[in-house]
């Protein structure tokens, strides 16, 4: 049994594409027959060492524990709320994941999180059954105020962020400071103009829908340049940030 | 329309095809911006377009699965679809054909994935010319795939009938219905599994396995077709 | 859990708007890209493909022979219905009625545009007065929700009755029958429908689904070429004052007016 590759790296195929034989380690996008390795999903195909997978160009968001996402209260319940978390199934967040001393006996989970809170949440654990579990013992995780929210595809997520994060940094140091990109695909931004958010809401517009195209780093450079003035070059002093408008 | 003397003349149907040619066929993904997945297909005279909403909570909630997601398909024709202006809303052969409809994709999903939750398929006949459901299924895999569903494959379907005494490919109206057998099948083509198969008519063994001949000769086709509509969304 | 994000969404409309912006950069009184395509379902005497923004409806237009209304013993017959599709949005379920309740209004106020105004001559569809009539069906086909159902469904039903070709329907020995010739419906004006949302004292004109969550509530105004109203709903919660009413008037025949401009609809007598 020889070890083969069907298609060529980061080509786009469709699903029940054949992708490589032989004894690869699959990741996502990927299924087994026999000595056969196929496509599960349209998307991109990524084969790096001896691992193949297929990049999803579309799909819902999976969560994995480790995951970091921006995540809604959407109900009070015994002992902890629910969360909505953008996934067929939401998370649950107990009350002893949290960084706060409760008062089982007199206490009152509204004053910690209430319906319609916003939270950066880490996924803890997810079991067969899709029960998802949620934390926030770190302190970079928190109840998130103001800003404004946006939805992408959680396929895209990888896009925002960009390889060894230098899309998110990009878009922190000449967009905004504060943004938060969820694994999920809800990203949550406070900037301190308006004008800002919007800047933001088109640049993820059009990540959206270039992800699966090269040189887009540099188009969203260009964008950038053009319409804050600023390009990487001059990120540098980020007190002349806020000044640009 | 009364029926026509001869449905097939001098080897050539009335729409001037061959017994074994397809309508002509265009497959376009992605039309919709609320659905999850979309497509829209037309088929000869036929218009079908189909959404795909999930994976996302069942509702009903008693209707979950606690190791794998449901599948729901809905198929339903447009009042305006027909030439006699038809009630709206579903009756017994739209339920029938929802029913054999997700029976042909539902082996072509990792439903495992997702437990508890729900993939909804809604497939909207708009102008309806024989072949619905056919059509409906080719609709419904593009959609699935455009939604990021993971599947084992993609599903093509076709129907092959017998008219004027002969077997033939693709029936449309008329020769539906003034033929004498429609054999419609759905198949994932990578293996050859045929997930729906139904007959009406009258077929001698021999004209059924010419039948499926001709229809698992469309296959890759429509394989290929189905193909690229998804890559066009990416690549034009 | 859609209703959740939503309800995120609601916030930051509200905010947006508050501060004189629309999510789409829009001025208040902007309507979006609008085109159609008229025939496009060759199974229907007249039918009309809209496009406005995200939001597209199909309206097909047929005609069959039946019995007039007791009272209106020779004319016509208009029904005008809207399905209820789960193609166009995520909301709407295969099950029963809670989500149908928003179609039947749409279908009704569509209607009462096109009643009202008296768009069909309908004294000219009778065939045999007391027995049969020409009724005319308005099927309406969202496709994808993406808001202003109304007023899309509205101008979609309109062009489709406009561009309807209709059999020659008559009677052959006393019993009515379609002939291969068709012939234009006997139209004598042109209805358009303006929605007003209210956000606070704000008032907008051509909203997205996820500006009608955020809204307080809208109100329909379907007006005719003389600017007269013919048909009016409002529809969502939030309440109005006069004053209110009176500048959403306003804005809506200025809009009516620009629509009318811009895409030359005539009635075809």
């Amino acid at each position: 049994m020889s070890d083969s590759v069907e298609t060529a790296n980061r080509a786009l195929v469709t699903p029940g594409a054949l992708v490589a034989r032989g004894r690869y380690k699959l990741e996502e996008g990927v299924f087994r027959e026999g000595d056969e390795i196929f496509s599960s999903v349209i998307g991109l195909v990524d084969l790096h060492g001896n691992s193949v997978r297929v990049i999803p160009l579309e799909g819902p968001y999976i969560p994995k524990p480790g995951d970091r996402i921006v995540g809604m209260v959407s109900e009070v319940q015994f002992l902890g709320w629910m969360v909505y978390i953008h996934s067929p199934t939401p998370g649950i967040l107990k009350v002893s994941e949290v960084p706060y001393n409760f008062d089982v006996v007199n206490g009152n989970l509204e004053d910690i999180l209430k319906t319609w809170d916003l939270i950066y949440a880490e996924i803890l654990s997810v079991n067969e059954l899709m029960q998802v579990k949620l934390t926030m013992q770190d302190p970079e995780l928190r109840k998130l105020v103001g800003g404004r929210v946006f939805t992408i595809s959680p396929a895209k997520v990888p896009r925002v962020i960009g390889r060894k994060g230098s899309m998110i940094t990009m878009l922190k140091r000449s967009v905004c400071r504060e943004i938060l990109v969820g694994q999920n695909g809800i990203v949550w931004a406070r900037c301190s103009d308006p004008r800002k958010e919007d800047l933001l809401k088109r640049i993820l517009g059009k990540i959206e829908s270039e992800a699966h195209t090269s040189g887009l780093t540099n188009r969203i450079k260009s964008l950038l340049q053009e319409e804050t003035g600023f390009g990487e070059a001059q990120a540098t002093d980020s007190g002349r940030q806020e000044a640009g408008w | 329309m009364e029926k026509p003397k001869q449905l097939i003349v001098e080897g050539k149907r009335l729409d001037g095809r061959a017994l074994n040619e397809l309508r002509p066929i265009t497959m376009k993904v992605g039309p919709l911006k609320r659905a999850d997945g979309s497509s829209y297909v037309e088929w000869g005279r036929n218009k079908v377009m189909a959404s795909v909403y999930g994976p996302r909570e069942t509702h009903p909630r008693h209707l979950q699965e606690s190791d794998s997601a449901i599948l729901q398909v809905r198929y339903n024709m447009a009042s305006f679809s027909v030439e006699e202006r038809k009630r709206p809303g579903p009756d017994r052969r739209s339920t029938e054909i929802s029913k054999v409809t997700r029976e042909a994709l539902m082996p072509a999903l990792f439903l495992g994935f997702y437990p508890r939750s729900s993939i909804d398929v809604n497939i909207e006949v708009l102008q309806a010319d024989a072949g619905t459901r056919c059509t409906g299924i080719n609709a419904a895999s593009l959609a699935l795939a455009d939604a990021g569903i993971p599947m084992r494959d993609l599903v093509v379907a076709v129907a092959a009938g017998k008219i004027d005494g002969q077997v033939c490919l693709d029936l449309e109206k008329n020769e539906d219905n003034f033929g004498e057998a429609d054999v419609p099948v759905a198949v994932m083509p990578r293996r050859r599994n045929i997930t729906l198969l139904q007959m009406d008519g009258d077929l001698s063994p021999e004209e059924f396995s010419q039948a499926m001949d001709l229809a698992m000769g469309a296959v890759d086709h429509l394989y290929e077709m189905q193909r690229s509509a998804l890559m066009e969304k990416y690549r034009g | 859990m859609q209703e959740v994000v939503e309800e995120v969404k609601r916030e930051s409309i509200r905010s947006l708007i508050a501060d004189g912006k629309r999510a789409d950069g829009r001025a208040f009184d902007q309507f979006r890209e609008l085109t159609y395509e008229t025939n496009v379902i060759s199974t229907a005497e007249g039918s009309c493909l809209l496009h406005m923004g995200d939001t597209q409806i199909l309206v097909a237009v047929k005609t069959a022979a039946g019995e007039p209304y007791p009272d209106s013993p020779n004319e016509g017959v208009l029904i005008t219905s809207a399905e209820l599709v789960p193609l166009a949005s995520p909301d709407v379920e295969s099950g029963p009625p809670l989500s149908s309740d928003k179609y039947i209004e749409i279908a009704r106020v569509v209607d009462r545009s096109i009643r009202e105004s008296k768009m069909i001559d309908f004294s000219k569809l009778c065939l045999e007065k007391g027995k049969y009539v020409i009724v005319v069906f308005v099927d309406i086909h969202t496709l994808d929700d993406g808001g202003n159902l109304i007023d899309g469904a509205t101008l979609a039903s309109v062009i489709a009755l406009t561009a309807c070709r209709m059999k020659k329907w008559e009677l052959k020995d006393g019993k009515p029958v379609a002939a291969e010739q068709t012939q234009p419906l006997p139209i004598t004006r042109v209805p358009i429908a303006c929605s007003v949302a209210k956000f606070g004292e704000a008032l907008l004109v051509d909203t997205t689904h996820e500006e009608e969550i955020g809204m307080d509530s809208k109100i329909v105004f379907g007006l005719d070429e003389g600017e007269h109203i013919r048909a009016m709903q409002k529809t969502g919660s939030g309440p109005w004052s006069r004053e209110q009413i009176k500048a959403a008037l306003e804005l809506a025949r200025r809009t009516v007016s620009d629509l009318r401009k811009k895409l030359k609809l005539e009635a075809v007598a």
